[in-house]
């Protein structure tokens, strides 16, 4: 994995401060899910996110090749189980969408729910 | 980004993470404590001089089996919260703890032993309580069952400690059964 600087960054971010890789919302909702709990498998993200096995996997890859995620290959009953977790440079950039995010619908009219 | 859309990706993230959230107990936990009260809740009526033995081994061993259930259950499922399973571990081992330590009481003459009984119910009927405020409501129908089982305790009908076991047994397999189905499994 190629050590990245602050400059890498501003690369996936737009003048906004939003992580262009996170503007997907599944993308997006990985890293909140590893941000909230310590470790997910790949069947569980499917089960929560809805998505295929080849779009998760696309998924998955663009944040393990971007270095917001790291994936720890296990034997479970003899078969290969992905457990993926949050890292220290995802946490960074979730926390800078996010921010770019609050910024944004301060400004927005949304419906009160 | 547009409001309305941004709106949907926001309820899509919220509902995700709602169904991510751990549920308050693990089916094979609510088993096993089950099993364990309905074996040795009636002790007391047949065999009153092996309920203490048979509680102080299975107490704290049974924490000990329930921590690893739980874990090997969020294996399962695919998700592991350490913080989330440390408060349950926490919560449940407090129990543990204060329960053995009333056993002191009429031990060192403080309280007879029959005391013991309605004491221990009013324990494990706040502790249910509070976990269905922390973890989930539906530990509410066994704290319920723990204080009917009190309330049998007070008015000493035949085979108490029985009627108590049946009671609780009830309270966990119901709270197995709500739980999973309410979560579709």
């Amino acid at each position: 994995m190629e050590n990245r600087t602050d400059s890498d960054h501003d690369f996936l971010a737009d003048g906004d401060g939003f992580i262009k890789l996170l503007e997907h919302r599944s993308r997006f909702t990985i890293l909140i899910l590893l941000a909230r709990h310590d470790a997910l498998n790949f069947r569980r993200f499917k089960d929560l996110l809805h998505e295929t096995d080849g779009n998760l996997g696309a998924h998955l890859r663009k944040l393990e090749e971007h270095g917001f995620v790291a994936v720890r290959k296990a034997f479970e009953k003899r078969k290969p189980v992905s457990w993926y977790t949050l890292s220290a440079e995802g946490r960074k950039a979730l926390h800078q969408h996010v921010s770019a995010l609050r910024a944004l619908t301060a400004n927005l009219d949304l419906p009160s729910t | 980004m547009n409001a309305p859309r941004l709106e949907q990706d926001l309820d899509f993230v919220r509902h995700v993470l709602d169904d991510s959230t751990p549920s308050a107990g693990v089916r094979s936990i609510y088993f096993f404590w089950a099993t364990a009260i309905l074996v040795g809740m009636p002790l007391g009526d047949f065999r009153p001089e092996w309920m203490p033995f048979f509680w102080m081994t299975v107490g704290p061993g049974g924490w000990v089996i329930s921590a690893f259930l739980g874990y090997r259950a969020s294996k399962q499922n695919g998700q592991m919260d350490r913080s989330a399973g440390l408060r349950q571990a926490a919560h449940w081992g407090a129990m543990v703890l204060v329960i053995s330590l009333v056993a002191l009481l009429p031990y060192k003459g403080f309280i007879p032993w029959e005391a013991m009984g309605p004491i221990v119910l009013l324990l494990l009927t706040l502790t249910y309580c509070l976990a269905a405020i922390h973890f989930g409501r539906i530990l509410l129908v066994p704290a319920l069952m723990f204080a009917m089982g009190y309330g049998t305790m007070l008015f000493q009908p035949p085979y108490p400690w029985t009627i108590v076991g049946i009671l609780g047994a009830i309270g966990l397999f119901f709270s197995a059964f709500a739980e999973e189905s309410s979560r579709g499994k």
